[in-house]
């Protein structure tokens, strides 16, 4: 079988597909966020102690169905995402590094953030929190990426 | 992806297997994807409508927002790794960059838009279901011919 190994170029098409995609699945999945818990999380009372107990908490059961399927799902997409760095010649390495070690860590945080709620500590304000850090961490990886193309 | 570049022409033993496994798989995916969305949604056009907007006449209620939403959320993941495994095969096995580029534009365009048609059907009319429904079965009959094709090359 004969290939074409000389039309690398056309990958950069299939990147800018995929950052939108992702735009799109990230988008999908604060809304998601939102009409749970209500969008008030977000946009309402940010006045810090309302804004603490505004959060309802999922029961260990629902932590396990919530979790189970974005350890694999943000994982795999991060992976995917952040090893088209490694390729980039406008993007120095030790930037990758710090990006990666960045966003892998504020997924662990964002996917457990009612962890410690559910331990006790008064903590619902996490989740927002750490959602909204881990977006705006992955769409400034995207921006860097398609910038780097 | 990366992994499927190199320099040799032709396509070493481990890669043909690797590439066949991962688009039979892939294949039988997105015939269990349209048996699956058939059951859950409904698949003729009347299905479709007492599923997303509810029937006063049979006492269904419209399917919850954040159900339909959920749903939306996973097929765009799903779409995505589809549209990422079949171009980045696309580009290694297809001969012409004109071919390529059309096909490349094709999957990113119908996977990204199959999904926002549900979204916006859900507030809209009938209509813009109806023109969901032809994505639907549009990108999945397309990546269905374009794994089948892409196994025959790869085979030949």
């Amino acid at each position: 079988m004969k290939g074409s190994p000389k039309d690398t170029y056309l990958y950069t098409i299939v990147i800018r597909y995929m950052l939108l995609f992702i735009v799109l699945i990230l988008l999908s999945g604060v809304w998601l966020f939102g009409i749970t818990q209500g969008w008030e999380v977000f946009f309402e009372r940010w006045n810090v102690a309302m804004f603490w107990h505004k959060v309802e908490m999922p029961s260990w059961h629902g932590l396990i169905e919530i979790a189970t399927p974005h350890l694999w799902g943000m994982g795999m997409t991060l992976f995917v995402t952040a090893h088209f760095l490694l390729f980039g010649e406008r993007f120095s390495q030790r930037k990758a590094i710090f990006m990666s070690f960045l966003l892998f860590g504020l997924m662990f945080m964002d996917i457990f953030a009612y962890l410690p709620s559910l331990l006790g500590f008064d903590a619902a304000a996490l989740k927002p929190l750490f959602m909204f850090l881990f977006v705006a961490a992955f769409l400034v990886l995207e921006g860097l990426l398609w910038w780097s193309l | 992806m990366r992994f499927l570049l190199t320099k040799e022409k032709e396509l070493r033993p481990l890669l043909v297997v690797l590439i066949n496994g991962v688009l039979i798989a892939l294949s039988i995916y997105l015939i269990m994807d349209i048996v699956l969305h058939a059951v859950t949604l409904g698949m003729t056009p009347d299905a479709l409508r007492t599923t997303l907007y509810g029937s006063e006449e049979q006492f269904v209620e419209p399917m919850p927002f954040g159900t339909l939403l959920l749903q939306v959320h996973t097929d765009l993941f799903m779409t995505l790794f589809v549209v990422l495994i079949l171009a980045s095969i696309s580009v290694r096995v297809l001969e012409t960059a004109r071919a390529k580029r059309i096909i490349l534009h094709l999957l990113g365009l119908t996977g990204v838009f199959t999904p926002i048609f549900l979204l916006i059907a859900y507030f809209t009319t009938y209509t813009v279901l109806f023109i969901w429904l032809l994505f639907f079965l549009g990108w999945h009959l397309l990546t269905l011919v374009l794994s089948c094709f892409l196994i025959w090359k790869v085979m030949r």
